[in-house]
């Protein structure tokens, strides 16, 4: 034999007053067998549920208003009920005044989306930790060439921002005392390299930077091993790290 | 329309005909009805003694030509019972098996003079409107 459908059965159950849930159960039910004779199954289950979801206001009012009226008689309080009635009648005052609430509306989303693409940027470049062992303790060094200040051009705009010949690099990691580790990359325009071997070959960005690059930062080989001190040339391996 | 609606009774003292309900009475504000209230209790005079939710929703559906939801049904009930416009008694189970026991109701006195009140209410209203000329 044919049951309604289970799920709004169990939501007639949640809405439906204490006093009257079992009874408009219970009709429901008549009602649908009664559809089944004349109707097809599909037919009496989507006017069940017709019927379900359209008694989920009157119910629910009806609840409302009872708890309202008890409230007033001095009994049981039930403050969420006296936030629904509020939160309505916001709602309504809100669609009286369409220009208001539409201006309103667009003035909170410009500033909320304002507010959260700054904070965006400002939590991932100052406030976000670099992902480095000892974050605090990493420097960039840049070369400053004094004679070019003040002249016109981006020569001038970054006297104090050159960088590092290799070769300077290579006297800097012989002479220095000062740093724990020093390592050398190119940043920006990445090279490209070619993946070849099984399957299609596959383009990959790529970078250039000194051996010493990854101890520096702290990170440890998921599988291999770093370059051995003292081989600074290309030599055959395979590092990973995540 | 229904009887209660033209039905005549006594002159009031301002000489008007009007309803069972008369002009001077006062009618507490609590006891005017909505108007699917009207139905409802329309709908449980109609029947009589076969008025529970299955049959009033059904007449009202017929009638009215709207879709009529069971809870629409008992939450209007159950604020008339709260006004004491009706009363409810349970059958006694069907003479079949597995047969249920059904929640019959009925309106009180104070619910038939306040549908009486609401009715003529409409009526007065209607009067020498194109509505009230055409039915």
């Amino acid at each position: 034999m044919s049951h309604p459908p289970r799920f709004s059965r169990m939501l007639l159950g949640l809405i439906a007053d204490d006093r009257f849930g079992e009874d408009a159960a219970a009709d429901l039910e008549e009602e649908y067998r009664d559809r089944l004779k004349s109707e097809c199954e599909r037919s009496a289950r989507r006017w069940y549920r017709r019927q379900v979801l359209g008694s989920v206001v009157p119910f629910l009012r009806f609840r409302i208003t009872r708890a309202m009226s008890e409230r007033a008689r001095g009994n049981r309080m039930l403050p969420w009920f006296a936030l629904g009635q509020d939160l309505r009648y916001a709602f309504r005052s809100l669609r009286k005044r369409f220009l208001f609430t539409t201006v309103t509306t667009l003035t909170l989303s410009l500033g909320i989306g304002a507010s959260t693409t700054m904070f965006s940027v400002v939590d991932g470049v100052l406030l976000k930790p670099l992902p480095f062992e000892n974050p605090d303790r990493l420097v960039t060094l840049w070369r400053t060439m004094p004679e070019l200040r003040g002249q016109p051009g981006d020569d001038g705009a970054r006297w104090d921002r050159y960088r590092f010949q290799y070769l300077q690099f290579r006297d800097l990691l012989d002479q220095s005392a000062s740093f724990e580790g020093l390592a050398a990359y190119r940043a920006g325009n990445p090279d490209r390299a070619v993946l070849t071997g099984a399957g299609e070959p596959a383009g990959l960005p790529a970078g250039a930077a000194s051996a010493s690059l990854l101890g520096v930062l702290g990170i440890r080989p998921a599988l291999g091993r770093w370059f051995l001190p003292g081989k600074r040339r290309r030599e055959p391996g395979t590092t990973a790290s995540p | 329309m229904y009887k209660i609606l033209f039905e005549e009774g006594p002159a009031s003292p301002r000489g008007r005909t009007c309803g069972p309900t008369s002009w001077g009475d006062p009618v507490p504000k609590g006891d005017y009805l909505a108007e699917f209230e009207i139905y409802v209790m329309l709908a449980v005079l109609r029947l009589g003694d076969d008025a529970y939710g299955v049959t009033i929703r059904r007449e009202i559906e017929e009638r009215a030509g709207r879709p009529v939801s069971i809870g629409a049904v008992y939450a209007t009930l159950g604020r008339l019972e709260e006004k004491s416009m009706v009363d409810f008694r349970t059958s006694d189970p069907e003479p079949v098996q597995g047969g249920r026991s059904k929640k019959l109701v009925t309106l009180t006195a104070e619910g038939l003079s306040a549908l009486e009140h609401s009715t003529s209410m409409l009526k007065r209203m209607m009067e020498g409107t194109p509505i009230a000329q055409e039915s």
